[in-house]
């Protein structure tokens, strides 16, 4: 079986167990534990337990019907946003193709299981300073580190319930979307970058998903906790 | 921005807006020199007596204001049907870019010539082409040209308008014309012309079309450029008072250079505006050469001799900027200055929002009794005075005493609600401020003049009503003091006491409310952070949003589900609450039921949100009773048992509801 060498992970006995892992349709328990054990000593936020049963659900959720091969690097675009989707009630097209983007670190169209873990840990539990990173690269749709006019007019698009007696229907948008620039753009150079949407965010916590709900709301977290957590543990 | 100085309009008008704020570069012509000076009504008869060919100016603001127009024409045709078909009194004549091969169906094509199918009564056609140029005759075959166009639309927009210096009077003929360019919504509309109710109902869409661009170019100035015209008209009436034919008159004449004002109260057009001027005018001294003067955010200077409405030149500054209008005339009129200060003198206080200005007046007929006839003033004006300083001639510190000279003019309700005179605001002394609203429309009250003026007084001098020994406006009746006692009692709602200007938000506002009406939860939340950013706590601004509709929204995003909706919300809410009318509003509408139903939140943001703003709102009995009925103090009460942050956050509001709750034995 031909197997990617991924960049970063391609030395680390991790990543060595995790490819051997993913090759394998089955897990055996001492595997997933041993996985765990690492994973939980680099990642944040989960402990042991918590990172056995979200290996375990990757691994359910991998096993839905998808091409073998393609099952082996992850969860691809399609696969995420149906979770996005299900599990935590996301609808908006570009913000779930950002937090896609934003999980998939090593930009290669899947979400490996390392991916998946990290990207959750922030995802259900980030810190504030976590979550503003993560929500900046969802919304810095071209990775350019800065949010422009450009990126927020179209994520801000559906947003507006557009006035049939508006002679331009984009005029408020564009209030809007100026209205938001002046709020965030400490700098004042007609973009936000990093440090001013942190220091915005920072100011007014509520401007932290300003472009479109990228995290989950409190019900859906609890809802995972109680199915994925909880639910594994009895198994 | 950078605005060339170009020519002016000479005295030509498309609409008053466009006559006064296109910049265009005139090709001289015979007549321009007639033009200048030429106003608003005899603007038809120049146009028909010249063949002006000048061209637009390419500045931004006239590409916003070609944009409007050209959006304005495109979807005439279907929004209008039956205004499109209304065919013009003469045709709209340019020279187009479009050829025969352009025209589809629904015209006549032979060789490079084209016609319409479309045609009047007498079998013409409403559009004809014979290259380069263009014949239309209604808003259909404008709006199926512009379509036509394509890409080149604007320029087929511009080609128009600088080959129809007037248009209004092809279109509308030179009756209607007239009456469009007196101004204002009260227009009258001739019998003969009433009979054709297209005609008239076109004639109202290109007004409302016309205050709408006029709105846009004002609106555009205010984001640049913040002017402040009732400091200055201040000053100018206080002059216009000085001059008189005695012996004893301090100045000749004073006069403005153009009657019409604009609806931000400033007289200069709109891309002079942009400079932060504010309006122009000739003074003549007793003693000296006559003084053209420009007055400006930084002051007053005197210009290159702008001696009418629409000059070309003279913009430029040719002396030093004087702090106002006082100061320059003293340092360039030796006489002025020795009389100015033999002048028996009042200061009125101007609206704390605004810039102080120094003003000084004339008791005429009081003159050497002014001690007394202030007093006497005072006693005719209202029962409470809450503030009285003694006129006190001697020096020259500033204080506060109604001037009887000050005309009382009448009221604009500020908001869209233009029909209701809202009982909470006061006349006042003329100001204005950036008040021009979309709302309103050609539907406003008003005249877009001077006599557009909302109170300004502030809350200290609120007692002090004016009044002019002319009698001319009748004095309001302020209520007693609105200090808010912790136990106030229920009150009827009344007066507003203190200042009723609108504040320069008032825009804003106005649109970060439209957004809360019409936008999802990423939208609002957007809104309302930016709504956090106004100055809530001061009156103006909280009954601006409660006005707008805002505060309505307020309540109704607390019923939601949305968490960040009502944490934004409250957040805005524990702040304008702090006013006695907010808060019982707040009661009125149902939203003290709802927050107290946030209180079982399982949020604690929320939470604490919830309870300071009850706090806030339950300072009268009704809102406690409210409280009580939906088992708020049950709530409150365990969260003050549970939560450390209780005492230190909600106050003493908290502590009445207390009370209250052990008067009732213990059950709400």
């Amino acid at each position: 079986m031909v197997t990617e060498c991924k960049q970063r992970s391609c030395d680390s006995p991790v990543s060595q167990l995790l490819k051997k892992t993913s090759e394998m349709s089955a897990m055996n328990r001492k595997l997933i534990q041993t996985l765990a054990e690492t994973l939980s000593k680099e990642v944040e936020h989960f402990n042991k337990t918590e990172i056995e049963c979200l290996i375990r659900e990757f691994n359910e959720l991998l096993g839905e019907p998808a091409l073998p091969v393609r099952a082996a690097h992850g969860l691809d675009r399609g696969a995420f946003r149906t979770i996005l989707h299900n599990m935590f009630g996301m609808t908006d097209d570009m913000i779930m193709d950002g937090v896609f983007r934003t999980f998939d670190k090593d930009k290669d169209g899947f979400i490996s299981m390392r991916e998946w873990i990290e990207g959750l840990s922030v995802f259900l539990r980030g810190t504030l300073g976590e979550k503003i990173k993560y929500c900046f690269d969802v919304y810095d749709l071209n990775g350019d580190r800065y949010i422009s006019r450009e990126e927020i007019i179209p994520m801000l698009k559906n947003s507006l319930i557009r006035q049939p007696t508006e002679e331009d229907p984009d005029e408020g948008l564009k209030d809007l979307v100026e209205i938001t620039l002046k709020k965030m753009d400490q700098d004042h150079d007609g973009r936000i970058s990093f440090e001013d949407f942190e220091k915005a965010v920072r100011e007014e916590n509520l401007l932290l998903e300003a472009f479109g709900t990228c995290l989950p709301d409190m019900t859906s977290i609890e809802a995972f906790d109680q199915n994925v957590f909880q639910k594994q543990l009895e198994q | 921005m950078a605005e060339e100085v170009a020519c002016g309009f000479h005295g030509n008008r498309w609409l008053q807006t466009v006559g006064k704020s296109f910049k265009t570069v005139e090709k001289l012509e015979p007549h321009a020199s007639d033009a200048m000076g030429v106003s608003l009504t005899k603007a038809v008869q120049w146009t028909s007596a010249s063949s002006g060919t000048g061209k637009l100016e390419f500045t931004p603001m006239n590409e916003s204001l070609l944009k409007e127009i050209l959006r304005f024409v495109e979807q005439f045709n279907s929004q209008h049907p039956q205004e499109a078909k209304h065919v013009f009194e003469e045709p709209l004549q340019w020279s187009t870019t479009l050829v025969a091969s352009d025209f589809k169906t629904d015209y006549d094509i032979s060789d490079s010539d084209v016609q319409s199918h479309e045609k009047d009564s007498e079998g013409h056609p409403l559009l004809q082409l014979s290259p380069p140029n263009v014949y239309a005759r209604s808003f259909s075959q404008l709006s199926k040209l512009i379509h036509l166009a394509d890409d080149k639309k604007l320029e087929e927009v511009r080609a128009c308008l600088e080959g129809n210096r007037d248009p209004m009077v092809k279109i509308l003929g030179p009756s209607l014309t007239s009456v469009l360019q007196k101004g204002g919504a009260h227009t009258e509309v001739k019998e003969e012309d009433q009979g054709e109710d297209s005609k008239v109902k076109l004639f109202l869409l290109l007004q409302n079309m016309d205050n709408q661009l006029l709105n846009k170019c004002l609106q555009e100035i205010s984001e640049q450029v913040s002017l402040d015209p009732a400091a200055v008209k201040n000053e100018v009436e206080l002059l216009k008072q000085l001059c008189s034919e005695g012996e004893k008159r301090v100045l000749k004449s004073v006069r403005y250079t153009s009657d019409y004002e604009f609806s931000n109260g400033c007289r200069a057009p709109p891309w002079r505006q942009v400079h932060g001027e504010i309006c122009y005018l000739v003074i003549e001294p007793c003693d000296t050469e006559t003084l053209y003067i420009t007055c400006s955010t930084a002051g007053a200077f005197l210009n290159g001799g702008i001696k009418q409405e629409q000059e070309e030149s003279g913009y430029e500054r040719t002396s030093d900027t004087y702090k106002d209008l006082v100061t320059l005339l003293t340092s360039r009129s030796p006489h002025f200055a020795e009389n100015i200060n033999k002048q028996d003198f009042a200061v009125q206080e101007l609206p704390s929002t605004q810039k102080i200005q120094h003003v000084e007046s004339v008791d005429a007929e009081e003159q050497g009794q002014p001690q007394r006839s202030y007093e006497q003033q005072e006693k005719n004006v209202h029962e409470k005075a809450r503030q009285q300083h003694a006129p006190n001639k001697a020096d020259g510190e500033k204080k506060y005493e109604p001037c009887p000279r000050w005309k009382n003019l009448g009221l604009m309700p500020p908001c869209g609600k233009a029909e209701e005179k809202k009982p909470s605001k006061s006349s006042g002394e003329e100001t204005s401020g950036e008040i021009q609203k979309k709302k309103l429309g050609p539907a406003a009250k008003s005249k877009m003049k001077a006599e557009f003026s909302v109170s300004s007084l502030p809350g200290r001098l609120s007692s002090q009503k004016i009044k002019t020994s002319a009698g001319a406006v009748p004095v309001d009746a302020f209520s007693e003091s609105s200090s808010e006692s912790e136990e106030e009692e229920e009150q009827p709602e009344r007066r507003a006491e203190s200042n009723t200007d609108l504040p320069s938000e008032y825009w804003e506002i106005q649109k970060v409310v439209k957004f809360l009406k019409g936008g999802d939860q990423t939208a609002t939340v957007l809104a309302l952070c930016a709504m956090m950013d106004f100055n809530l706590m001061q009156e103006t601004c909280q009954l601006a949003i409660r006005d707008l509709g805002g505060l309505e929204v307020l309540i109704n995003l607390l019923d939601t589900d949305e968490v960040k909706c009502k944490i934004g919300s409250l957040k805005i809410l524990r702040k304008i609450s702090h006013n006695v009318q907010i808060r019982r509003v707040i009661v009125d509408m149902g939203g003290l039921q709802s927050i107290v139903k946030i209180l079982d939140s399982s949020v604690k943001d929320l939470k604490a949100l919830a309870a300071e703003n009850i706090a806030n709102v339950a300072r009268f009995h009704r809102a406690r009773r409210t409280v009580r009925q939906y088992g708020g103090i049950k709530k409150l009460v365990k969260l003050l048992e549970g939560d450390c942050r209780g005492g230190s956050l909600w106050g003493s509001g908290i502590v009445e509801l207390q009370q209250e709750y052990q008067e009732q034995g213990g059950h709400p």
